[in-house]
C-alpha cells in the first residue's frame, strides 16, 4: 500500500511514486538477476487501448479501484535495468531526472 | 527448415537413394518436430493496468527443426513452418493479495481466444498462472505471452516462459 511521503509523492515497501504535472511516475524495486537495479513506469490517465480492447470483449474486468494513486492510469513507457538508488533522496532524483527526459 | 515431403513408392518400385534419403528425412522430422521453449532468467516488472508482453531473453530448448523460430531477446516466437502448433506459457506473481492477475497468449497482436487465465491476486505466497491452447499456424505466424495486473502498483513476475511445439500439419 502506497504511503504519502510528501505533496505528489508516495512510498512503499518496494517503490516509489511521483507526480509531475499529468504524469505519475513509478520506481519500482524487484529482484533481479543480482538483485540491484530498479524499473521505472511512466503512467498517464486512462485505460490503455489494449486493455480497453480486452475489457470490450469481457476478456478482462474494469480496472477497479484499489485506494491507488494509480488508479485509472495506465503504463506508456518504461525503463528497465536502472541501477537501483541507494536511498530516498537518490531515487525522488532519478525519478525527477527522468520526468525532464521523459 | 521446410515441412519434408513424404516420397511416394509404386507397386514393385525399387526405391531410389534420393527417395530413401527423403523418406529418412521425413522421419527425422516427425520425430523431432518444431519446438520451442524461450524464457526469462530473471525478474521483469509489470506496470499496473497495462497489457505487457513479456520479454524473453534465453532459449530454454530449441529442437533440431525449431531454429529460426527465436532470437533472444525478444516477446516474440515465430513459426517457420506452417502446422497445428500448442502454445503454453506461464509465469510467477510476486506474493500482492490486490487485484487481478490474468495471463495472455497473442498470436499476431491479437489474443488467442481461449487461450488466457484469470486470478484474483492471492495473499501470503507468489502465484503462478500458466495457459495453454492450440493454433493452426501458417510461416511467419509471431507469438507472445502478455500478463495484466491491477494491484495498484508495478508487480515483479518471474519464471516466465513461453513454448510453441508442432504437433500436426497445418
Amino acid at each position: 500500500m502506497w504511503e504519502e511521503a510528501g505533496p505528489g509523492r508516495w512510498r512503499r515497501d518496494d517503490g516509489y511514486l511521483l507526480r509531475v504535472g499529468d504524469r505519475l511516475i513509478e520506481l519500482h524495486m524487484h529482484d533481479g538477476p543480482g538483485g540491484d537495479t530498479c524499473t521505472v513506469h511512466v503512467y498517464v490517465e486512462g485505460v490503455q487501448p489494449e486493455a480497453q480492447r480486452l475489457m470490450d470483449l469481457g476478456l478482462i474486468l474494469p480496472q477497479q479501484s484499489t485506494g491507488s494513486p494509480l488508479d485509472g492510469h495506465h503504463a506508456t513507457a518504461t525503463r528497465d535495468g536502472l541501477p537501483s538508488p541507494t536511498d530516498d533522496d537518490a531515487a525522488w532524483r532519478l525519478l525527477q531526472a527522468i520526468a525532464l527526459e521523459d | 527448415m521446410a515441412v519434408p515431403v513424404i516420397p511416394t513408392f509404386g507397386t514393385n518400385e525399387v526405391p531410389s537413394s534420393s527417395k530413401l534419403a527423403a523418406l529418412t528425412t521425413a522421419l527425422a522430422y516427425a520425430l523431432n518436430p518444431p519446438r520451442v521453449t524461450a524464457s526469462r532468467t530473471g525478474a521483469q516488472s509489470i506496470p499496473n493496468g497495462a497489457v505487457t508482453a513479456i520479454s524473453l531473453d534465453s532459449t530454454t530448448f530449441v529442437s533440431a527443426t525449431g531454429s529460426g523460430m527465436f532470437t533472444p531477446t525478444s516477446t516474440t516466437i515465430s513459426l517457420v513452418d506452417p502446422g497445428g502448433y500448442t502454445i503454453a506459457g506461464g509465469v510467477t506473481f510476486a506474493n500482492n493479495a490486490t487485484g487481478a492477475r490474468m495471463v495472455l497468449l497473442y498470436a499476431n497482436g491479437s489474443e488467442i481466444p481461449g487461450g488466457g487465465t484469470f486470478a484474483a491476486g492471492s495473499a501470503g505466497d507468489v502465484q503462478r498462472q500458466s495457459a495453454a491452447t492450440g493454433v493452426s499456424g501458417a510461416s511467419g505466424d509471431t507469438f507472445l505471452l502478455q500478463v495484466y495486473q491491477t494491484s495498484g502498483g508495478a508487480l515483479a513476475v518471474t519464471n516466465s516462459r513461453l513454448t510453441v511445439s508442432r504437433e500436426s500439419g497445418a
